[in-house]
């Protein structure tokens, strides 16, 4: 087996290869300090894909960043002097913020805003509450009365119930500074809110802003799990004077992970804080694999140098397997094309590495230097022992024995994991892709966030996907303002509107063509339908040119051209079902309206942009994303197995114990409803490699001891209380460090430590209990083999 | 023996299960979908009480909106209006009146649509109006007679029930919103421009009655006209403007009503022998006693465009799925949620 001798060679070049190293570390040190934390929107979306690639080129109908901030009194309604005056000063210092687009910013108080009105013989546009606040009750009393009358106009800014209203802004993404921003719209909110108004925030930039506002407690948080797997490192392994050694291996490892980030010039954001922690849990329980396996081999050979040597050639194999696996597990995240997920990848793969160089390389090179680790205090067998140790080694070696008896216990220990396998494959095609609730799954449903959405949320639509129309160039008639066109996209907003998650549909038809249309008329209803023929079309569009306020035109068609044209369909909320649903009707109304009719023959539907298309893109990708990740790693764990255990029958027994902790994972999801999100799949993916690594450890040891002559059943019991015991203290530090996210403020955190508590569980069960009963059961040639072999040629040697 | 016997009940009581589905699946074809009220994204246009006191409602997208219990529960009916299977062309309908039985009736709408019912509304067919004018008006005789009004002057006027429709000359070339008649040959129409229009022989002939200035920009039109007798009729415009004659149109006096707005609607209730206008921002008025107006408290703020009286049962239908109903001869209006 340590055909390798790899780690003679480590020890021989122990000088040279430690430098190099600790070069390498020191270098990468420099670019840990170079990492900026920050969140960059434009990341989190699949960039190949072609929602937001229309998104990025018709940037210039706004941002899908929205900031959206409801002012609702508690009594009565907004049409007080006091209230409308705060709506008026919150749309003024929103147009102060920070990379907001001036054009975008929009409430009752926007000039912007405004209302047509038929009296004979003229036709007059005007904002509703512009420039001024009203200052007499008449006056507010009218102002009352003409947004009531027109309601269907200003929907989106007041409440139908009148006693909410909303001040939205868009922003540009590039550079957009989340903490300063997050910092100055609280400051809005505690400048205005008082006991008569209510105050809410929405809007993405609240959402990513909310994570700088819990990193004081995300940080204690991080210190007190580092904190826990100390003690807990120190409580296992306490009794050796080289405890420490997996936290020195860890912090290296951790300076190669955020080194890289820091050379790449990836951003940090701080909700993915989750992630490093893992991986530093990962490498430091490797570390204590290595110490365990280390002072076994000095137990047996006495030399520390032997021993580094021996735990070297022994633990780099499994070792590499495990790491290789985790790599697997996350490498194939970039494959999605969303930025985020690739930084993550990548620093993750370079960070997995260091792992790997750090406790398999560099710690025998290290251990090589230290003096040979004194062991304070040791319980030998047979010793008198105190009733807690006696009771814990009793029910330890009744334990690991319950592999090798054909019992009860065992049967039903192989028929429950398949039970559990079918219930996990049921919940593994349930799974749900994207958002499964409004509001954002970062946050838990109670936080300020979540509620604020809510809120608003009842109020008004916030989502927003945009179906863009490209047409020839008026006097075309089928130019985005030619007759046919307009009753298409008329057509089209009566169609998606039967759908009850569509709150409202922006169009130039149904928000400036038809009522333009029927105040020209008198006002009269019956003319509140597409104008026809074209030129009253013309002359109605250059009628509300010269009448709106500049840029106005241009949230509806970019250009003098009228060539293109955006509609704005708003939806209640941002879940798989509702944005799969609205991107389905919108192709039914494409196949079924739009390409049989000839008179609209050139015109091109493009859908579905804004945020709401951004987040079905992200969702796309996910899915086929996690569908060729969990394929990738168990082709990887299955090929490596093949490779190192040279055994098929191996090869599907590793398969079976990855498969049955990640359908684990999929019964805690689906309990749980996770949804499969841009924010979840980086720990989900990390997950799926997270603790293979046991049942490898475990069955190497058991194959290891029968190649060595030890009896099938004595290997399985003398592996379970060395390496299984081990893998235990690997788990123990590492649910120590992962228990205290469980009391994140963030959802996120909340639910992916308790998956990932879940699957390294899962995984434990796994690899230290259902694999070895089913060895002791099956008896596969790959360990059995072995033994065959060596009394074969035992006899033979004995007949010779 | 006893198997096959048992397989041919099992054959027959899938067909009958079938045919029993089949049946159910097709009277629902006719009778449409319940709704609770009507989609707030379409305009409502025209209302028409049948004697059965049924409730008949048009509106935007070919709506067809029908209730048989006084506004408690309402079904929505397809309307098939053109051969094929593009039901996202369907047409506004603005106007929908019955015979005097109940059984004929018309609705007219976008384009120059004329539709037909012979079974009291359960069935419609499209009839040829040679138009692709909006009418926005009809007004029937009786069973075979009717008369059409809508934009750019067209009038339309039949008398076998629809099957010909004839182009009837208006003295002016503007858009006619509204047209009444006070018996089977008099009969009233207004327009764009305070035009009043006149017809003393079933609207086969017109004549311009007042108004009618095309060059001048500034006159407002009436969008709605009723005479309770041959003598004392109403027209009323935008902005609160309205016009009385009490001498069959001889002379019109210049009012105002208490409030601006463009009264698009104006309905009597025959049994209360009470006027109604209703029209922008949802406002509604009725006649006092001593002729004076007054205004009803608002129910709702969309423009209203078509009312309709029957006994105590009053509606009144306006934009963004607006019903109003009313049960005591409008002393209370609720709108339908």
């Amino acid at each position: 087996m340590t055909s390798l001798r790899i780690g003679d060679f480590v020890l021989r070049f122990r000088a040279a290869i430690g430098f190099i190293l600790l070069l390498i570390s020191a270098i990468l040190g420099y670019y840990c300090t170079q990492v900026t934390v920050a969140t960059k929107f434009d990341d989190f979306f699949p960039v190949n894909h072609k929602n937001v690639q229309l998104y990025q080129s018709w940037h210039r109908y706004g941002g899908a960043q929205t900031l959206a901030i409801m002012v609702q009194v508690k009594d009565g309604d907004i049409f007080n002097h006091d209230t409308l005056q705060k709506i008026q000063d919150i749309q003024r210092d929103v147009d102060r913020l920070p990379g907001v687009d001036h054009n975008e910013v929009l409430s009752l108080a926007s000039y912007r805003v405004s209302y047509a009105e038929a009296t004979p013989g003229s036709l007059t546009i005007q904002p509703f509450m512009f420039p001024d606040v009203p200052k007499t009750a008449a006056g507010i009393l009218d102002l009352k009365k003409t947004v009531q009358a027109n309601q269907t106009q200003i929907s989106h800014l007041v409440s139908a119930d009148l006693k909410s209203a909303l001040v939205t802004a868009s922003f540009n993404e590039r550079g957009l500074n989340y903490k300063q921003l997050f910092d100055q719209v609280q400051d809005i909110v505690k400048k205005y809110q008082d006991d008569k108004n209510r105050i809410f925030v929405a809007g993405e930039p609240m959402v990513r802003g909310y994570g700088y506002y819990y990193e004081p407690t995300v940080g204690l948080l991080f210190a007190i799990a580092v904190g826990v797997m100390i003690f807990i490192l120190w409580i296992t392994g306490g009794q050796r004077s080289r405890w420490w050694a997996p936290i020195v291996t860890g912090f290296l490892s951790a300076v190669w992970g955020l080194g890289f980030v820091g050379v790449m010039g990836y951003d940090f954001d701080p909700v993915m804080l989750v992630i490093p922690f893992i991986l530093t849990a990962r490498d430091m329980s490797h570390g204590i694999q290595w110490q365990g396996r280390y002072h076994d081999e000095l137990d047996r050979l006495g030399d520390k140098y032997a021993a580094c040597a021996a735990t070297t050639d022994f633990m780099l194999p499994p070792g590499l397997l495990s790491i290789l696996a985790d790599i697997s597990g996350i490498v194939f995240i970039s494959f999605g094309g969303i930025p985020v997920l690739q930084h993550i990848a990548l620093a993750g793969t370079v960070w997995l590495a260091g792992s790997l160089t750090m406790v398999f390389i560099f710690q025998p090179i290290l251990m090589s230097y230290l003096p040979i680790p004194e062991v304070k205090h040791k319980r030998k067998l047979g010793e008198e022992e105190s009733g807690f140790w006696k009771s814990v080694d009793t029910n330890l070696d009744r334990f690991v024995r319950v592999p090798t008896h054909p019992g009860l216990l065992r049967k039903a220990l192989l028929g429950g994991s398949a039970l559990f396998l079918i219930y996990g494959l049921v919940s593994g095609l349930d799974c749900k892709i994207g958002y499964s609730t409004a509001g954002t799954p970062l946050y838990k449903a109670n936080s300020k966030v979540n509620t604020d959405i809510r809120a608003i949320g009842r109020k008004f639509p916030l989502e927003e996907g945009w179906i863009i129309l490209t047409t020839p160039s008026y006097p075309d008639q089928q130019s985005v303002i030619g007759p046919n066109v307009l009753r298409m996209v008329d057509d089209l907003r009566a169609y998606l509107f039967q759908d009850p998650s569509v709150a409202q549909v922006v169009s130039f038809s149904s928000t400036v063509s038809e009522p333009f249309n029927e105040m020209f008329h008198y006002g009269y209803p019956k003319y509140l339908a597409v104008p026809d023929p074209l030129e009253m079309s013309g002359n109605l569009w250059f009628l509300y040119l010269n009448g709106s306020a500049p840029g106005e035109l241009e949230r509806f068609i970019s250009n003098r051209s009228n060539n293109d044209t955006c509609i704005r369909v708003l939806l209640r909320d941002h879940t798989y079902d509702t944005l799969n649903t609205i991107r389905d009707r919108i192709q039914t109304f494409v196949d079924e309206r739009v390409t049989p009719d000839p008179n609209l023959n050139k015109v091109q539907v493009h859908f579905l942009a804004g945020i709401a298309g951004l987040y079905l893109a992200a969702n796309d990708v996910l899915y086929k994303l996690d569908f060729y990740n969990i394929t990738f790693v168990l082709a990887v764990v299955w090929i490596f197995c093949l490779v190192s255990f040279q055994s098929f029958v191996a090869a599907f027994m590793f398969l079976f114990a990855c498969v049955l902790a990640n359908f684990g994972a999929f019964i805690y999801m689906n309990l749980r409803d996770v949804g499969l999100t841009i924010d979840t799949i980086p720990v989900i993916s990390l997950g799926i490699g997270l603790g293979v690594d046991y049942g490898i450890y475990t069955i190497a040891r058991i194959r290891d001891e029968v190649m060595g002559g030890m009896d099938v059943d004595e290997s399985i019991v003398l592996a379970l209380k060395t390496t299984g015991v081990a893998v235990f203290n690997t788990f123990l530090v590492m649910i120590g460090g992962i228990f205290p996210w469980i009391f994140s403020p963030l959802l996120f955190h909340n639910e992916m430590s308790t998956l990932l508590i879940f699957l390294m569980g899962t995984n434990m069960i796994a690899g230290c209990i259902i694999l070895p009963c089913y060895l002791s059961w099956a008896r596969p040639k790959f360990v059995f083999g072995g033994a065959s072999m060596i009394k074969e040629r035992e006899l033979k040697a004995a007949a010779s | 023996m006893h198997r096959t016997r048992f397989k041919a009940w099992a054959i027959a009581g899938t067909c009958l299960l079938m045919v029993a589905v089949g049946a159910i699946g097709a009277r629902a074809a006719i009778e449409g979908a319940k709704i609770k009220a009507a989609p707030p994204w379409l305009g409502l246009f025209g209302v028409a009480i049948r004697p059965d006191n049924s409730i008949y409602i048009v509106g935007s997208k070919a709506l067809l909106m029908v209730s048989t219990d006084a506004g408690k529960s309402w079904t929505q009916r397809l309307i098939k209006e053109r051969p094929g299977g593009d039901l996202f062309q369907d047409r506004d309908l603005y106007s929908i009146r019955f015979g005097p039985g109940g059984k004929s009736g018309w609705i007219v709408g976008e384009d120059g649509l004329v539709l037909r019912t012979d079974d009291g509304g359960d069935t419609w067919t499209v009839q040829e109006s040679g138009t692709v004018k909006n009418l926005f008006k009809v007004a029937v005789l009786d069973d075979q007679n009717a008369l059409v009004v809508g934009a750019d002057g067209i009038i339309l006027r039949t008398d076998d029930g629809g099957k010909s429709w004839k182009t009837i000359t208006s003295p002016k070339n503007v858009t006619i919103f509204d047209v009444t008649f006070v018996d089977k040959n008099v009969g009233w129409a207004v327009g764009e421009f305070s035009t009043i229009l006149t017809t003393a022989d079933g609207g086969q002939t017109w004549t311009l009655n007042y108004g009618g200035n095309t060059t001048d920009f500034t006159i407002g039109p009436f969008f709605s006209v009723n005479f309770s007798d041959p003598t004392h009729g109403i027209v009323a415009g935008l902005a609160g403007d309205i016009m009385v004659t009490a001498d069959a149109g001889k002379s019109w006096q210049a009012k105002k009503l208490p409030d601006v707005v463009g009264s698009y609607v104006m309905a009597e209730d025959p049994a209360a022998k009470k006027l109604w206008i209703g029209g922008s921002g949802g406002k509604l008025f009725d006649e006092g006693p001593d002729g004076q107006w007054q205004a009803v408290d608002r129910s709702t703020f969309h423009d209203l465009n078509d009312m309709a009286f029957a006994g105590d049962l009053g509606v009144a239908v306006g934009l963004n799925g607006t019903i109003l109903l009313t049960n005591n001869a409008g002393e209370q209006w609720q709108a339908v949620q």
